[in-house]
């Protein structure tokens, strides 16, 4: 084939017009998809008011404490915390609060991974709320590590098994309610164990157990609930 | 382009809300007639792949509907639905977007595109918890042709909308219809007698009738009404 053939050829296949199979592939590359990591900022993005409005706070309490240095105000701490969940946790039920569940469910993410992403989110949130309370407490009380994990992390806890054991049953305004009925009643809770002399007696290994305990209920629930939106996404209503 | 439903049926506990319901759709616009309860929103959910059939499928070019290609090529615009109250339209736009899986610099291009197609460019940047009802309904159209859609599903979708929208609403179906297939479900008929190529008809769960908009040869309300006595 001499060069000119060669030329007219290579003309007439760039005068052709796009092929379907080259149109999909721009119209695939402009739709390029979203990957895990860029949902999980999205919904941070969304999540992000309430998470960093909970965490200016408790930098705030924290900081305080660190100056005023009494156990009292520990344990004001330790019933302050479970409002922290009460402000990020309903968040995870807000596509079917608002009725975005079914936009959501239709869409490339579906809807069990919109809710795995929220969950990821707010456990992550609650970690660092976790071990930031650790800290700060340990470096200004002279209490043993357990200890202040019992009173850290029980009633907060507590209060993320209760919400989503809540949440998990009621799909509706009702679930707010709830939540605020058992954030209430975990508030309660440390001011109960500082007043209590019997609580006080219980040693802390067993404390410790419960708190175990609580969160093998608490992994149990966000397992069921993720599985249950699945089920939602394929029965709704 | 093709939607293949092979003799799909949704059953819950005690009744049967779609029985047998088969046919293959090419590219127009396929209106859905059926009264209030007769499955119509059963069977847009399963097409939607929201709701699994009890029994047979759903195909869309191949493809099943819990695939991510098939996902990517439906716009679906529920019958009922809601919004985040803090959200503007363009946030919500911007949002679905996103689920949809479109470029950012794409879906803030297209967003303004289909804001000013439907009409609510100038509050775009107000919260959505201040549209009233026709405005809302217009938001949830504009979701539902984001991701420039094969496999378009519309859920009584002129609910709320004033005559005047409503006009260029099925304008706006009669252009997306020429590539796409678009399915449109409602209980008045004008809204789709004159840009639909075909009917389907529904009477509690089953199809009573599938046919071409240009063989019924009488006034489309008339044939409806006689189609819903005779059976």
């Amino acid at each position: 084939m001499t060069d000119r053939e060669l030329k007219k050829q290579l003309k007439n296949v760039y005068s052709l017009e796009e092929s379907d199979s080259g149109k999909a592939f721009v119209r695939k590359h402009e739709q390029r998809g979203m990957r895990l990591g860029e949902i999980m900022l999205l919904e941070t993005k969304y999540l992000g008011l309430r998470s960093a409005g909970c965490g200016l706070a408790l930098c705030l309490m924290l900081s305080l404490i660190a100056k005023t240095g009494t156990v009292h105000s520990m344990w004001v701490l330790s019933s302050i915390l479970p409002i922290c969940v009460l402000a990020c946790i309903t968040a995870i039920d807000k596509s079917e609060r608002h009725g975005m569940g079914e936009f959501e469910a239709a869409s490339r993410f579906s809807l069990r991974m919109i809710i795995a992403t929220r969950m990821m989110i707010l456990g992550i949130f609650s970690l660092v709320i976790i071990v930031l309370g650790t800290v700060v407490i340990k470096s200004v009380f002279d209490i043993g590590l357990l200890q202040v994990l019992n009173c850290i992390c029980l009633p907060y806890l507590l209060n993320i098994m209760g919400c989503l054991i809540v949440i998990r049953r009621w799909h509706a305004r009702e679930n707010i309610y709830g939540c605020c009925g058992v954030t209430f009643a975990t508030c309660i809770i440390p001011y109960l164990v500082e007043r209590s002399e019997y609580i006080s007696s219980v040693s802390q290994g067993w404390i410790g157990a419960v708190m175990v305990l609580v969160l093998i209920v608490t992994i149990v629930e966000c397992i069921l609930y993720f599985r249950e939106s699945e089920s939602l996404s394929w029965n709704l209503y | 382009m093709e939607l293949v439903l092979e003799n799909i049926s949704k059953g819950y506990k005690d009744k049967i809300a779609v029985q047998n319901v088969s046919g293959t759709f090419e590219s127009g616009v396929i209106g859905l007639l059926g009264a209030n309860g007769a499955g119509k929103t059963t069977l847009m959910r399963m097409i939607c792949g929201l709701i699994r059939p009890t029994e047979g499928k759903v195909t869309f070019d191949g493809m099943g509907t819990s695939q991510e290609m098939y996902r990517d090529a439906i716009g679906y615009l529920p019958q009922d639905f809601g919004y985040y109250p803090n959200f503007t339209g363009r946030d919500f736009l911007m949002y679905m977007a996103a689920l949809k899986g479109l470029d950012k610099r794409a879906a803030r291009r297209r967003c303004e595109e289909l804001l000013k197609v439907v009409n609510l460019e100038d509050v775009a940047g107000k919260k959505i918890k201040n549209y009233s009802g026709g405005m809302k309904q217009r938001l949830g159209i504009a979701q539902a042709v984001l991701n420039d859609p094969k496999l378009i599903i519309l859920d009584e979708p002129t609910a709320g909308l004033d005559p005047k929208e409503r006009v260029r609403f099925r304008n706006l179906i009669a252009e997306l219809g020429k590539d796409a297939i678009v399915i449109l479900s409602t209980h008045i008929v004008s809204d789709v007698e004159h840009i639909a190529d075909r009917i389907l008809m529904m009477k509690e769960g089953k199809i009573i009738f599938d046919g071409r908009l240009d063989n019924i040869g009488m006034d489309l309300e008339d044939f409806y009404l006689k189609k819903f006595e005779e059976d």
